[in-house]
């Protein structure tokens, strides 16, 4: 597309939705046609003194000579930018674009008093609803999508359709203590699960910029999860299904172009490695394999609890159109459990679930708590026990890893088996196990 | 409130302007008042006070000066004395106490507060002001109103530029708006807009992404770019804001002096200070350096004077240590430049070109300076630059921070510090076609500076942390 004609576009869609603006809906002046009296005044009036006031304000410029044409309509369409976006206020209260609230309009006095966040509060409410922000933000996205490579302060673009969110990029290194704390914090754990007969198991899932390939830009340090594994390896050994993964790679998608999350197949490597170390314990554990789902092919992204299929988040903190991240001829490996009519699954809390599959293989009972990744983790590990509690340890109320914060749960529950699960980039969390 | 928001673009901007451009001639002032207090008001309607008293001050200060003459040094003394106070309480206080905590192992506790914005702009207008009338260079403000338009105008009141009284007593009590002023304003805002939003923040994200990680973290040339990305964006940013004060000043009817004059074209430093901030270094001449007795002293002693204005600078630019460096390192290249002559000397192309590259140096480093969190920082960034650190931990190369739209800002802005574009506002209308093709130039810029401004709001919330 030339940028002549991406221009135009723009400009076109930018000017019908400013007319919009003032035609979307008819302006009736009372209900059933009639025209009321006092209204039409009321109107006319100050409608009338403004324009005379307008012109006479207009022949009393000091004009010397005709003005250029050029100035007049610059003049014009940069007045008509300034007003039309307060014409008409969006009065949602929620934007499913941005799956947030919008802002509400702020009281000016709180409990008598002068509320001193007003301005504040003002600008977060018209910030959220002005007219004409789609269009601008859309525009926005459009000029960045112009290049291929796309990036704001949240997400960037790289080659082949993969998008990366900053924090994905970018890793705090642990500081000695910080290392201290995460390694009191397992032991903790570690002499809880021994004293309540538990086996314990902790697996990080290797950073989604390793499996990105061919990117323009290259990365050099390396998992700062290794830092943590490597300083508590001789008190607990961390599952890090790095080279399981890798392999896993060759033939699959195992991270999604468009959002961070894992893939089911890449999940499903993650799996094994877990399983692989959990048979160190249990010999007679029996994994569910691949032969125990129906495997199907999508273009769309699903990680979530919900499970549904859609374009992924990364995509939409660039805020991409849906063609832009949806790329067909890449395609994801997905799952469906052929006996899934044997399980019950019930969210009982947020996205906390528990599973029941009587008729699994092994007769234990596991607890898996985790940040998102645990979600696609669950396809397979949910599958593999009698009875199953995954619980969202990253909630919007607390993101911490503490004993105290799941001792009663865990006692509650009495699993067999207790594993963590979260990707590298949750590992700094690691350090919130000591509290 | 700040120019680049949507409040102020869409909603208090049309308002005004409307507000203003329709009422009376006698009533513009008051509308312009009206609307700077609630423009200040706006973000903290708490630090109004403070604003307000400062004028009170100010104008009662000018009055007695007017009325006791043979006073007047006493009661300007304690009317500055008062502004710096205010100055003082709010934005070096902390930093006093932190350094005498440090250096005598105290422990008194740091006062919970925030600095108003825009006072050190303000405070410097309303002493400039007393100065002017002790000095009989200006006729005292009998009216308070008018005066509190003087150091409240919003246009000019968080960023400047530091109007002078005297530069604008004749424009406060009789201006003339016209449709030429109004276009011209118009135009020049929407330049200071796109300075800002299209140059100034795109290169901003890429100097934090760069300058948000140990030194450790990136190479030798990535250094370098977020050295002139940080470069860059401060001149767009601070210029930009300048034109839009400048813009927005046409439109009441305003002419406020320029505040940058293309300072990266600079070929001494002695040049920069010329061209950088004139505002400012125009305020800190007359009423620090000529006082202080200017060259018109020893050697020796204009040199001294030289080093108190530089590092008034550095302090007036905020409480911390890297800002008193910088201001002493730019003072330092000052002083030798005036006893060497350095500034003056001619030569030929090659010798010219070697003082850009020793100008561009010192202002590069300079704001390396002025951008590190500490000065332990900034020694280990320009150490980078020049590859004297270990290089182990290199985790991305140069492409990971800037895209193709970032390099495309990077050569706009390299292209934008030179007067390439000095005369396009100044087209005449005669040249009909360059005339339009500026305009719809202006148009576009105006858009996509809009858009820009618009996708700072777009915030989806996404469920990954959390």
């Amino acid at each position: 597309m030339s940028l002549f004609k991406f221009l135009r576009g723009e400009a076109a869609s930018l000017l019908l939705s400013a007319a919009a603006v003032f035609g979307e809906k008819p302006l009736y002046l009372q209900a059933g046609g009639k025209i009321s009296v006092v209204l039409l005044t009321a109107c006319a009036l100050p409608t009338y003194l403004l324009i005379r006031k307008a012109v006479s304000y207009a022949a009393s410029f000091k004009t010397v000579g005709r003005r250029p044409l050029a100035d007049v309509v610059y003049l014009c369409l940069f007045f008509v930018f300034l007003f039309v976006p307060m014409m008409k206020i969006n009065k949602a209260d929620r934007s499913q674009q941005e799956n947030r609230m919008l802002a509400p309009f702020p009281a000016l006095f709180e409990n008598g008093t002068l509320n001193t966040k007003f301005g504040e509060g003002f600008n977060s409410w018209f910030s959220d609803r002005f007219a004409l922000r789609r269009n601008l933000i859309h525009l926005h996205a459009r000029l960045k999508t112009f290049d291929r490579y796309v990036s704001n302060n949240k997400a960037f673009t790289g080659r082949d359709g993969w998008q990366f969110t900053a924090t994905e990029t970018r890793q705090k290194k642990f500081k000695p203590a910080e290392l201290d704390a995460v390694r009191q914090g397992i032991e903790k754990y570690k002499a809880f699960c021994r004293e309540n007969k538990i086996k314990c198991y902790i697996e990080i899932v290797p950073r989604k910029i390793d499996f990105a390939k061919n990117q323009i830009f290259k990365v050099k340090s390396p998992d700062v999860a290794l830092t943590v594994i490597d300083a508590v390896k001789d008190v607990f050994p961390i599952v890090f299904p790095y080279d399981e993964m890798q392999k896993a790679d060759e033939k699959d998608f195992v991270y999604f172009k468009t959002d961070h999350h894992w893939t089911e197949w890449g999940a499903y490597a993650g799996y094994r490695a877990l399983m692989r170390e959990m048979a160190k314990d249990f010999p007679a554990l029996v994994p569910v394999s691949e032969d125990d789902y129906d495997v199907f092919y999508t273009d769309n992204v699903r990680a979530e609890v919900e499970r549904k299929f859609w374009k992924g988040q990364t995509c939409k903190q660039l805020n991409l159109p849906e063609k832009k991240c949806v790329d067909p001829a890449t395609k994801y490996k997905n799952y469906t459990f052929k006996n899934e009519k044997d399980v019950t699954s019930v969210l009982y809390r947020d996205a906390d679930k528990i599973f029941k599959y009587p008729k699994a293989k092994n007769k234990l009972k596991a607890m898996l708590i985790g940040n998102s990744f645990t979600e696609n983790f669950a396809s397979f590990f949910a599958y593999t026990f009698r009875e199953t509690k995954k619980i969202r340890c990253n909630t919007p109320r607390n993101d911490e890893l503490a004993l105290s914060r799941f001792k009663d749960e865990i006692l509650d529950f009495k699993p067999d088996v207790l594993v963590f699960l979260f990707e590298s980039l949750y590992t700094e969390k690691l350090t919130t196990l000591k509290d | 409130m700040l120019f680049s928001s949507v409040s102020f673009l869409f909603m208090f901007l049309p308002l005004v302007c409307a507000a203003y451009l329709l009422v009376r001639r006698e009533l513009k002032n008051d509308v312009l008042l009206a609307a700077s207090i609630l423009f200040y008001a706006w973000g903290e309607p708490r630090y109004l006070a403070v604003m307000l008293t400062t004028i009170l001050i100010n104008y009662a200060g000018a009055v007695l000066i007017d009325r006791y003459r043979s006073r007047g040094k006493l009661i300007l003394a304690l009317s500055v004395v008062a502004d710096l106070s205010f100055l003082f309480y709010f934005k070096y206080f902390n930093f006093v106490l932190t350094n005498v905590n440090s250096l005598f192992h105290a422990g008194f506790e740091p006062l919970n507060v925030v600095m108003p914005i825009g006072i050190s702009f303000y405070t410097f207008q309303a002493m400039s002001y007393l100065v002017d009338v002790y000095r009989g260079e200006t006729p005292v403000q009998k009216s308070v109103y008018k005066l509190a338009l003087y150091v409240s105008l919003f246009p000019q009141l968080i960023a400047g530029p530091i109007v002078k009284y005297r530069d604008v007593a004749d424009q406060i009590d009789g201006r003339e708006e016209s449709f030429d002023k109004v276009a011209y304003g118009a135009k020049r805002f929407t330049v200071g807009l796109a300075k800002k939003m299209l140059i100034a923040n795109t290169l901003g994200a890429v100097a934090d992404k760069i300058f948000g990680q140990p030194v450790l973290l990136f190479d030798t040339p990535t250094a370098w770019i977020g050295a002139f990305a940080y470069a860059f964006q401060l001149y767009y940013d601070f210029s930009g804001y300048s034109d839009m004060a400048i813009g927005l000043g046409s439109i009441f009817g305003f002419r406020f002096l320029e505040n940058f004059n293309y300072p990266y074209i600079s070929k001494s430093i002695t040049e920069f200070w010329r061209r950088w901030h004139i505002s400012l270094s125009t305020w800190f001449k007359e009423y620090l350096y000529i006082p202080l007795g200017g060259n018109r002293v020893s050697k020796r002693r204009n040199l001294f004077n030289l080093f108190v204005v530089f590092l008034a600078t550095g302090v007036w630019h905020g409480a911390a240590w890297n800002f008193v460096v910088w201001g002493l390192w730019h003072g330092l290249f000052i002083i030798v430049e005036k006893a060497t002559g350095f500034a003056k000397k001619e030569g030929g192309r090659a010798f010219t070109a070697l003082k850009h590259v020793y100008t561009i140096a010192v202002f590069l480093f300079g704001w390396i300076l002025f951008r590190a969190d500490t000065v332990r920082y900034a020694s280990q960034y320009v150490r980078r630059m020049f590859g004297v650190f270990r290089k182990s931990d290199v985790a991305f190369d140069l492409s990971y921070y800037v895209d193709r739209i970032e390099i495309l800002a990077f050569i706009a802005a390299f292209v934008c510090a030179m007067p390439v574009f000095k005369n396009m506002l100044t087209v005449p209308p005669e040249r009909k076609v360059l005339y339009a093709l500026v305009n719809v130039w202006m148009i576009l810029l105006f858009v996509l500076s809009a858009a820009f401004v618009a996708a700072s709001t777009y915030n989806p919330f996404i469920y990954f942390r959390f």
